[in-house]
């Protein structure tokens, strides 16, 4: 080794630099320092493909429950009837975080190698497998539900999932709510968004397959307003989005209203299927 | 002036690694790189020798400071012709500067590769061709420039550019093409 070793002179430069970093005592960074910076790109790009994944599992969960609407618009304009369908608040939501992924997805070592679209369409692909994933094991339903109980009541029915807000408009023939007693066989009374209670009218009425008549059940009916607190309906429907919405405290006096077996407020925690 | 005992015959590699004990292997790495990366700062910036200088330390101590952080996966002369270029990025948008590329001699070589890549017509005396390239050059956008000078005046190939400029070697190949385009078109324009 000491054989290879030869004298060389300092160039005027690199003895200015070698002065600096002994007078200033500087040092290389630690290993660990880009370790932990790495690993916080990645886990930024991971978060975002995990919130772009629970967007569009969203996405799916509402899209499949309000595709309804498309054979029939309910009375509704076609931009009321687009914005309900449409989750357009996922849809920006998901295309936010994959941006997100994207960008932190580029800033590893060694993406450069990879065209920016071949990055792209990675994040949106692993994004929405995992979005599909997700929705297959019903945590759509689970990510719904717990937005629905603890988002703010205004950003939830306007923007998370306007089909509540599609639904709670009883003057236009559309009313949704949680069914707290079966009157008769041709009535059942509800409870709406705003916790006011309704005797709906079924006997001309149309089902769907999946519709359970029993206390607890959340439904979305097409018909006619007769009064402040009857309904004649005309179709039921299940509606699966928005059920713990309906038990949101901040926006539902419900469980201050207890209903009893007449057919007043009890609370909805034990109307639960 | 200070002597020091250094193995000249390590790779660059080796040294960056010994550099992280050891202030006397990080000199050889800049003594090796020094001319080279003063050549590529003025080239690409267009700075006078001086500025360049101190532009230079700053890249050296940036490099030593980040010595942990060399991807040895990488060559280091790509690793190091990246900081560079990046501590230039950052020095260009602070200070503007007028290009004064032609001010540095072109080695004979890289003007006859010019010539015949170019199909540019040759000057009886060699640094009239030097400078008309220089000023063809200064005359092109930075992303045109960079690559043309990397390829040219470097002498790297395409996946040593990629590592330097970070983008994909299709990209780089289809950005060279481009710039060889733009080069002959403005050529053309200024002097036939």
């Amino acid at each position: 080794m000491n054989e290879n070793k030869k004298e060389i002179i300092i160039e005027p430069l690199s003895e200015q630099v070698i002065k600096k970093i002994e007078k200033e005592n500087i040092f290389p960074k630690p290993k660990w320092s880009f370790f932990l910076k790495n690993c916080f790109v990645w886990g930024l790009g991971f978060l975002s493909v995990i919130f772009g994944a629970i967007s569009f599992s969203l996405i799916i969960y509402l899209f499949k429950d309000g595709s309804g609407l498309s054979n029939n618009n309910f009375g509704a304009s076609f931009w009321e009837v687009f914005l309900a369908i449409v989750p357009v608040f996922w849809l920006i939501f998901l295309g936010l975080f994959t941006f997100l992924a994207f960008l932190n997805i580029k800033n590893t070592k060694g993406a450069y190698k990879h065209s920016s679209v071949l990055i792209f369409v990675f994040s949106v692909i692993i994004s929405m497998a995992m979005g599909t994933t997700l929705y297959m094991f019903g945590a759509s339903q689970k990510f719904d539900n717990l937005l629905g109980k603890n988002a703010h009541p205004f950003l939830y029915k306007k923007f998370m999932n306007p089909q509540v807000d599609f639904w709670s408009e009883a003057d236009k023939g559309r009313l949704a709510g949680i069914i707290s007693e079966i009157n008769s066989n041709e009535s059942f009374f509800i409870v709406d968004v705003d916790s006011n209670k309704w005797l709906v009218n079924y006997t001309n009425s149309s089902f769907s397959r999946r519709l359970e008549l029993r206390p607890g059940f959340l439904v979305k009916c097409f018909g006619k307003k007769i009064s402040d607190n009857q309904f004649e309906a005309i179709e039921i429907m299940p509606m699966t989005p928005g059920r713990e919405f309906f038990n949101n405290s901040k926006h539902n006096k419900v469980l201050e209203k207890p209903i009893n077996s007449r057919g007043e407020f009890q609370p909805l925690d034990l109307l639960r299927p | 002036m200070k002597t020091l005992n250094t193995n000249k015959n390590l790779s660059d590699e080796q040294l960056a690694v010994l550099s992280l004990e050891d202030h006397l292997s990080f000199s050889v790495l800049m003594n090796r790189y020094q001319d080279k990366l003063l050549n590529y700062i003025r080239r690409i910036s267009g700075l006078s020798f001086d500025d360049a200088k101190d532009v230079l330390q700053d890249i050296f101590l940036k490099v030593y400071l980040n010595l942990n952080d060399f991807d040895r996966d990488l060559k280091f002369s790509s690793w190091i012709y990246s900081i560079t270029r990046n501590q230039v990025i950052s020095n260009y948008r602070k200070i503007k500067v007028r290009p004064e590329g032609s001010a540095i001699p072109i080695d004979e070589n890289v003007i006859q590769k010019f010539i015949y890549d170019f199909d540019i017509e040759k000057e009886i005396d060699i640094k009239i061709t030097n400078k008309k390239i220089f000023s063809v050059l200064d005359d092109l956008k930075q992303k045109w420039k960079e690559v043309l000078v990397l390829k040219f005046f470097e002498e790297k190939d395409y996946n040593e550019i990629s590592d330097i400029i970070k983008k994909p070697v299709g990209t780089v190949a289809s950005i060279i093409n481009k710039a060889k385009k733009e080069f002959k078109k403005k050529y053309q324009e200024n002097f036939n």
